[in-house]
């Protein structure tokens, strides 16, 4: 196991790990949408700096749908008195393997309540558990004009109640078959700001409904983040996420921050939305959230 | 330390106790069956070989984000109503890949009408009304519908 000692952190590594940490806070947003139909995240928040060797944690999200984009690109706002909220709570660890090499498992648990034509429904349960890997090629603050850039792989596996499985759609909490995924991540640093951009191709696997076999395209992912940190390591941060899926398009946007608790614990928060304009999406509800985390680690 | 330590693995555990049950929601109650349904038709479309025409009508209509009950007229070529088929209907959301919760049930009126009782469209965007037809003539229709 490699350690950094606290003592030996530069200047540089500091803003390196506080970038590690905005980009911690920020991934998670693009990954909280309705369990039926969008994949366990992608990146896990439960990320690795590099002088950390452990970690654990939890998260909650809550998220309120608010309309949504036809087949046509066209938004249309919710019909009055139909409401559907998404919860999610998610356990977190994490590991490193040397310097170079992490991996990550988020545990969800799901729940949605609903309501409709006059009716209301409340359901839930375990969701897609979720392994994710992290490669490190190189470490962004390492030098000042390589980024970082690290190789991404994962796969959510379908420990989650399908919609078909479920009495009431409210119950679903899981695609029914495994979705893996790959992507890049690229960060840099300049002084005290940092931007991120990282990319995604995840492709769910078949499954069978009514004796039918279901396929489904590529779903492309890419997340753009750029913020700030201060000296005392509180990391503030924007990011803007885009999905497409064969027919299904979704623009996301938010702003993040991650605030560390003494040397062992810190504490993210996400506040994103959908943005809602006629063009920018396709077969997808829209709607708002925030997150809020607490991770423990160890160096 | 240990009592924070003590405090979250106690967390995990009960948050872990309560999900492993799950709940899969309650179903909600199937529509009654209306008196009339709108004279005209939401949709009307061809069946895979041709030889069917599918009016689709619903209540409420336009259909909404939830439970509504659906009503299928089945013609041939000629017009004349179709008779002695049986059908069997899927709701599905192709965009998203999944069904709906709840199994349609179809009921013969004669006159080659059919009833589709719950059409539990529960979430906003295009769905498909998949149809298979069996007896008479054996085929499939498809109709599409947006929820907003």
């Amino acid at each position: 196991m490699t350690r950094l000692p606290r003592r030996s952190r530069s200047p540089e590594r500091l803003l390196a790990a506080a970038v590690v940490a905005a980009a911690v806070a920020l991934a998670p947003s693009a990954a909280h949408a309705q369990a039926c139909c969008v994949g366990t995240g992608l990146v896990t928040p439960a990320r690795l700096r590099m002088f950390e060797d452990y970690a654990v944690g939890m998260q909650t999200s809550v998220r309120n749908v608010m309309g949504s984009f036809a087949s046509s690109g066209n938004y249309v706002a919710s019909p009055s008195g139909d409401n559907e909220v998404d919860f999610e709570q998610d356990l977190l660890a994490a590991t490193r393997f040397g310097r170079h090499v992490q991996i990550a498992l988020k545990v969800p648990f799901v729940e949605t309540s609903r309501n409709d034509t006059g009716a209301s429904a409340f359901g839930g349960g375990l969701g897609d558990v979720a392994a994710n890997l992290r490669y490190d090629i190189t470490f962004s603050g390492d030098d000042p004009w390589i980024p970082g850039v690290a190789i991404l792989t994962g796969v959510s596996v379908p420990t989650g109640r399908t919609v078909e499985e479920s009495r009431d759609p409210a119950g679903a909490t899981g695609l029914g078959s495994y979705e893996p995924n790959l992507g890049v991540a690229l960060e840099q640093v300049r002084g005290r700001m940092f931007l991120s951009l990282t990319g995604f191709v995840s492709k769910q696997t078949a499954r069978t409904v009514g004796g039918q076999e279901v396929s489904f395209g590529p779903r492309i992912t890419g997340i753009l983040a750029g913020g700030y940190a201060f000296a005392n390591e509180v990391t503030v941060g924007a990011f803007v996420t885009a999905m497409r899926r064969s027919d299904e398009k979704l623009v996301t946007s938010g702003a993040a921050v991650a605030v560390p608790l003494g040397d062992y614990w810190r504490a993210q928060g996400t506040l994103s939305g959908d943005l809602p304009f006629s063009g920018w999406g396709l077969n997808r509800p829209t709607g708002a959230g925030i997150t809020a985390s607490l991770l423990r680690v160890w160096l | 330390m240990q009592t924070r330590r003590a405090a979250l693995a106690a967390g995990i555990v009960g948050l872990c106790a309560i999900a492993s049950g799950g709940c899969g929601g309650s179903p909600p109650a199937i529509p009654p069956v209306p008196a009339s349904f709108p004279a005209q038709a939401l949709t009307t479309v061809g069946s895979t070989s041709g030889a069917l025409q599918v009016a689709l009508r619903s209540v409420p209509d336009p259909p909404v984000r939830g439970q509504n009950v659906g009503q299928l007229t089945l013609t041939d070529g000629t017009g004349q109503p179709v008779d002695g088929v049986t059908v069997e209907i899927l709701p599905w959301m192709p965009s998203h890949g999944h069904g709906t919760s709840e199994a349609v049930g179809v009921t013969d009126q004669g006159g080659g009408v059919f009833i589709a009782n719950p059409l539990y469209l529960f979430m906003a965007g295009e769905w498909q009304i998949q149809m298979k037809f069996q007896g008479a003539i054996d085929d499939t229709a498809t109709a599409t519908l947006e929820i907003p």
